[in-house]
Formats: structure tokens, sequence, C-alpha cells
């Protein structure tokens, strides 16, 4: 077992690789710490996309993937990157637990699943002043996503409202996949100015 | 990058592109402060974010950015030099050891003569406040019941600038007196309020 003290501050890749084999967990828990925001990206990013698993298991996939690296990681060879082979495991791990999910949500009655998701139960427990403030926070959004130009108000809509891939959207509006993109780009960049507005004015008052 | 990175939060980044930007997210906090706003805008357009969570996610942003900001300013030193040796920037301009003392004793007659033509403006020409601030209360119209008896007090004495004037201070009073027994608003000088002057307004137990 190694102790911080063990590990030099600007150790690399391979020597925390290495300590990590013979079985170092501090080594490897900073390992992993570096390629977290990776990992993370990568799993909401496709929960996102296609997959079936809802946001608040996304932090559940990632510290699956991290102790199943650790089980794993006397079958790392070496041949391709760790960052890969990390990747590689959060990959499958999300599919996995998407199927999963799938499997169960077919099992139960879709009234069901409205009445006892941990979304709902979550929704229960919550005071009426979060309430408020997310609906707050909402209509403020939504107030902004109002006075963007009509077509990246429009597509941003289209993705984040009806949830339309960018496939979906160029064929919708009839314009070129690159241009979705730039266009989605924009807009979040517009609405980020926005929000960081909002909080210098709430923080001056 | 950025654009790329907003395609990544939306799932729809290419098979090639994807790792290289996930590795460059990992070692670029500027890439990480923008993917946690695009966390941020999709909570609060799902209706699940909260203050607490707002705060955070912008107190760290704009830390960030004021820490840049500081970096930046830190860096020129060089208009602290201009101003401890001003002579400098009279020479740097091409003028000649001593145009300072002239530009000085230019600077000095000017600000005389702004003071000066103060004196002389409010001596002869009719810019005491009161006078103006009556004349905007006449054009408005909700204070148009108001502007008859303040029009009534003569100008010349009213103003704030003469409270040595005895006199200006009695006419004064005499108007504000008339004024507040017109409009019924004058207190009886009793033992409670004698020490505030005629022209308090006071509510006691002793008001008939």
């Amino acid at each position: 077992m190694g102790t911080p003290k063990t590990i030099p501050k600007d150790a690399s890749e391979e020597m925390l690789l290495n300590q990590a084999r013979n079985g170092n967990e501090y080594a490897f828990q900073i390992l992993f710490q570096k390629h977290q925001p990776g990992i993370f990206a990568l799993v909401s990013s496709m929960s996102r996309s296609n997959l079936n698993i809802p946001y608040y298991e996304i932090e559940d996939v990632v510290q699956e993937t991290m102790i199943k690296a650790w089980n794993g990681l006397p079958k790392f060879r070496g041949d391709a990157k760790f960052s890969t082979w990390l990747y590689s495991i959060a990959r499958n791990h999300a599919r996995n637990v998407s199927l999963k999910n799938k499997k169960f949500n077919n099992t139960l009655h879709a009234s069901d699943m409205k009445d006892y998701s941990f979304e709902n139960l979550i929704k229960d427990e919550t005071d009426p002043l979060t309430l408020l403030e997310q609906q707050e926070y909402r209509s403020f959004i939504y107030q902004e996503v109002e006075k963007l130009p009509p077509k990246l108000k429009n597509v941003y809509l289209l993705r984040e409202r009806d949830d339309l891939s960018y496939l979906e959207i160029s064929k919708v509006t009839d314009t070129r996949l690159g241009t979705v993109k730039t266009q989605i780009y924009r807009a979040r960049q517009i609405l980020i100015k926005k929000m960081r507005n909002c909080y210098f004015k709430e923080n001056n008052n | 990058m950025k654009e790329d990175l907003s395609a990544l939060f939306d799932g729809e980044i290419g098979s090639e592109e994807l790792e290289p930007l996930l590795e460059r997210l990992c070692s670029d906090k500027e890439l990480q402060r923008e993917w946690e706003m695009y966390c941020l805008l999709q909570s609060m357009t799902r209706r699940q974010c909260t203050h607490a969570y707002f705060n955070s996610v912008l107190a760290d942003a704009t830390q960030h950015e004021t820490d840049n900001i500081h970096q930046i300013k830190k860096k020129p030193t060089q208009p602290k030099r201009f101003f401890t040796n001003w002579n400098f920037g009279l020479t740097s301009l091409g003028l000649k050891q001593g145009a300072y003392k002239l530009a000085a004793s230019v600077g000095v007659a000017a600000l005389v003569g702004f003071f000066v033509g103060i004196t002389v403006q409010d001596r002869f020409f009719d810019t005491n406040p009161l006078v103006q601030e009556t004349a905007l209360i006449d054009q408005t119209p909700t204070k148009q019941f108001e502007s008859d008896t303040i029009a009534s007090i003569d100008d010349s004495t009213a103003t704030r600038w003469i409270f040595n004037d005895a006199t200006a201070t009695l006419d004064r009073e005499r108007n504000l007196n008339k004024l507040l027994l017109e409009h019924s608003l004058a207190v009886p000088n009793t033992a409670s309020n004698e020490n505030f002057g005629p022209i308090a307004m006071l509510v006691s137990y002793d008001y008939q």
C-alpha cells in the first residue's frame, strides 16, 4: 500500500502506472483523477446521445469504471495508451448499464416507473424554496432563449427541448450538419454570457 | 476546440476526434470550466439548478477571470514611472528643459480663472440651486400644487449660500412659517418642542 509521501509531486504517468501495478492505491488514485474529467465527459456524452443512462447515474458509472480499472490493472499490457484503455472500460460499462436500465424499464409498466422512479423520489423530498429557485432559473433561461436570434433559438430548442440529434436537426431545418454544430455552440455561448451577467447582478446588489 | 466540446456534450463528436478531445479536457482547466458551464445550462433548462450550484460554478469561473485580469494588470509598470518623474513626459514630447515650468504656470492660471469664474457667476447670474430646483418643479405636473407656494418665497433671499446674513435667515423663516400655516402644518411652540424652532413639524401628545 502506497502513501502520499512515497510519490513525488511531479511523478510521470509511467511511474504512477508502475506503482499502481505494484499495488499502490494512492498512485492509481492520482492517475485516475487525472483522467476523471474525460471519463465523466465521455459517459455523460453517451448518456445524452442514445444511451439509457439518467443524469444521476453518470457519477455511479464513473465510480464503477474506476473499480473495474483497478481490478483489471494486472491485465493491462500497455499496448495502448492508459487513457484509451480507461475510456474503453468506461464505454463498455456505460453500455452495460444502459442495457440493464432498458431491461428494467421494460419489466415495469410505464406508469409504475413514473410513480417510483428515483427522480420522483428526489422531487418529493425537495423543499418549496429549492423548487422555487429551480423554477426561477428555468424561466430565466427560457426568457434568454426567447431573445436569441431566430435561427439559433430554433436550433437550440430542437436540441434541448425536443432532444433531436444534430442529423435530425439538420434535416428539419434544412441546414448543413456543421452549421447546426456551430449554431448550437453560438447559442450556448450567448446564454453563458447572460448567466454570467445574471450572476454579477445578483452579487453586486 | 470549444465548438467540439459543445458537440461532445451533445454526444455528437466523431470517434476520431473523441479521444484527443477527452485528453485535452483532462489537462485544460479552461475547457473543464466550459464543460461545467454546459452542465449548469442543462440543469437550468431541466429545472434542476439550485442557487448554490449556480453560484458555485459561476464563482469559480469569475474567480479565474479575475485572477487573469490581475495578472494582465500587474505586467505594465511604466505608467508609475511616468507619474513619479513627470518631467519625463514633457521631455519625451520634445519640449525643452524648463518647459514644464511654463506648463505648470498655465495650469495654475487656468485653475484660478476657473474659480474666479464661478464666483462671478454666483454673484451676477441667477445660478443658485434653489432657483433652478424651483424652475424644475414648476415644470413637473405632479408637483404643480407645491410650486405656487414655493414660488411665493422671495428668491433673492431663499438661497442656501447666505446663512450668515441674519436678516435673510429671518425672512426665510418667516416665509416658511407662512407656507406651513397655509397648509396647517405649523405646530405651536410648547414646552416639548421649543428647541426645535418654528419650522419643525412634530407629532406629539400635546398637539391640539
